[in-house]
């Protein structure tokens, strides 16, 4: 089971996204996908047709409930979506923290550090799965720490703009702690994502990136991802006249997810 | 040519999947805090249907009425009164003081909410969770309404701890309190008695110094903390009026240092030949810098 977290703390570059697209691409190879929400937003949740009352993700890491109870099968029609479970979030997931706070002798118990809850509930089922892709929240949270301790490698989407850098960067800070710390063998790859290579400040912005950081090549800010969203319909499944399919196969061969 | 897209679907239009659904209804109730007043409707309601039966609270103070009583004259009922429907009458649930003050005015009616079909326990919880967020409640009625939460919501201690905004050693200690036998309660309300002295007494072994303690809690004559140690120091029974003379004793809370320093005295007291003697300094001293460190 290889577990993919996709994360920035600059909000609005692509992550749901790119998770979205990410999860159904290798659904539709043939892979047992699990999609982890840990946005209290929901919009991921949202994209596989799931909208539930309350989350009980803070009971699953705790301790309270079992992944089986919590696990909602994806609402897609296609046939891939049968290879895709859910773990779906909704606005409830804000309280984490303070949930966590007051929870703190099951967490210690449990996993010794709140960092490590979600690592040690994947363990338990990672059997069930090949893949297991996690959306995040835009901060460096609870949320974010937790899914960065369980993976296996970190996809950063970033916009070839100022602020996303800024986040990129912060988040290659906690990336170094983490590998020292908690989970050596985290690897990650920088995407640019929603790029329009027509400007010229976002061309030299990318090249700049690309002297300090090893990046992926470009996802471009295209219509077809937007409607991908509408329509609930993963960009490969456009025809192959689609700019979008050619950025996310070229995307997913460069990262070998195939 | 023109794409075209389905029309957007607003959040609350969508199909909603309720997760509590699949989980047993036990470990629900366990996770919502909130599920105690589910179900209440707010109506208008004459003072006279309803009736006083058994609350939370037991104490009132006059003074205090008198001026909610004219609050409540002045402003009005700023918060509806909880009632739960027993046949044609309505029991009062939350809001003794507020019921009183306005039968002082007198008024004839009150917004309530009013709530049906609920076990004895659940309407305990409410009633406490209502009292508990207030100060001035007596910590005997606060441990049993502690106690009537966690049986009636089958929480844990941390589940009470989030949803009354209790801290945790708080809600341990009265929940330790509230499983007491009832005679001890009734007589440490009686006697204003420290919660400490409760939570002492339930501590210590049982035996003479246990039974002889709990009389005197029973009638009135032991109340403060300090008079408890007092007893438990003398292994007796105290004489009101009569200062004790302290005997020597090892130091409170007793550190590895202060251990070894009564032990050094100890063993200067001791008949021990040299050798002895000397093993025993060079173990103290051995002893000593361990414990420095």
């Amino acid at each position: 089971m290889e577990v993919i977290t996709v994360a920035n703390n600059k909000g609005g570059v692509g992550k749901t996204m790119q998770c979205y697209q990410l999860a159904c691409h290798l659904a539709n190879r043939g892979h047992k996908v699990l999609v982890i929400d840990l946005d209290s937003q929901a919009n991921l949740s949202s994209t596989f047709g799931v909208q539930i009352q309350r989350t009980l993700i803070p009971e699953w890491l705790i301790g309270d409930v079992e992944a089986e109870e919590i696990v909602v099968a994806s609402q897609g029609e296609e046939e891939f979506h049968h290879n895709i479970s859910l773990i779906p979030s909704s606005r409830h997931l804000a309280n984490l923290a303070k949930l966590l706070i007051l929870s703190e002798n099951e967490v210690r118990k449990n996993a010794g550090r709140k960092e490590r809850l979600l690592r040690k509930r994947l363990e338990k089922i990672k059997d069930h799965y090949d893949y297991v892709v996690i959306d995040t929240p835009p901060m460096l949270g609870d949320e974010l720490i937790m899914a960065l301790v369980a993976s296996n490698r970190i996809l950063i989407p970033t916009q070839a703009q100022d602020y996303s850098i800024d986040g990129l960067e912060e988040l290659m800070d906690t990336f170094e702690i983490i590998r020292e710390t908690e989970n050596p063998g985290l690897e990650f790859s920088i995407i640019p994502s929603m790029v329009n290579a027509r400007r010229k400040i976002e061309k030299q912005r990318l090249s700049e990136l690309a002297t300090s950081f090893h990046i992926t090549t470009p996802v471009r800010n295209l219509v077809d991802m937007q409607e991908s969203i509408s329509t609930k319909k993963p960009i490969f499944m456009m025809g192959n006249k689609s700019e979008g399919k050619k950025d996310y196969d070229a995307l997913w061969a460069s990262l070998n997810l195939q | 040519m023109t794409k075209k897209f389905a029309a957007r679907v607003t959040k609350k239009e969508r199909q909603t999947i309720d997760l509590s659904d699949r989980i047993e209804k036990d470990l629900m109730s366990r996770l919502e805090d909130n599920h105690l007043l589910q179900g209440a409707r707010l109506e208008e309601l004459r003072l006279k249907d309803i009736v006083v039966k058994d609350q939370v609270r037991t104490k009132f103070n006059d003074s205090s009425l008198k001026e909610l009583a004219a609050n409540i004259k002045e402003n009005g009922l700023i918060q509806p009164l909880v009632v739960h429907r027993e046949g044609d009458h309505y029991v009062l649930i939350c809001g003794e003081r507020r019921f009183r003050a306005m039968c002082s005015i007198p008024m004839e009616s009150a917004p309530c909410f009013i709530l049906e079909d609920k076990t004895h326990e659940e309407l305990m919880a409410i009633q406490f969770s209502e009292n508990s967020s207030r100060e001035a409640l007596h910590f005997i009625d606060k441990a049993d309404g502690i106690l009537n939460y966690q049986k009636a919501t089958k929480a844990s201690e941390r589940k009470i701890t989030a949803a009354l905004g209790i801290s945790k050693s708080e809600v341990h200690r009265s929940l330790l309190i509230a499983k007491m036998a009832k005679d001890i309660k009734e007589a440490a309300k009686q006697h204003n008695t420290e919660k400490y002295v409760l939570l002492e007494y339930d501590a210590l072994e049982t035996g003479s110094l246990k039974d002889s303690v709990k009389k005197q809690i029973l009638d009135g004559t032991l109340t403060k903390r300090a008079q408890l140690k007092r007893v438990i120091r003398s292994g007796g029974v105290v004489r009101p009026g009569k200062k004790m003379r302290k005997t020597p004793e090892l130091p409170k809370g007793l550190s590895a240092n202060a251990f070894l320093k009564v032990m050094n005295a100890k063993t200067k007291d001791m008949e021990l030949d040299p050798a002895t003697k000397l093993a025993l300094k060079k173990l103290l001293e051995e002893t000593k810098d361990l414990v420095d460190m």
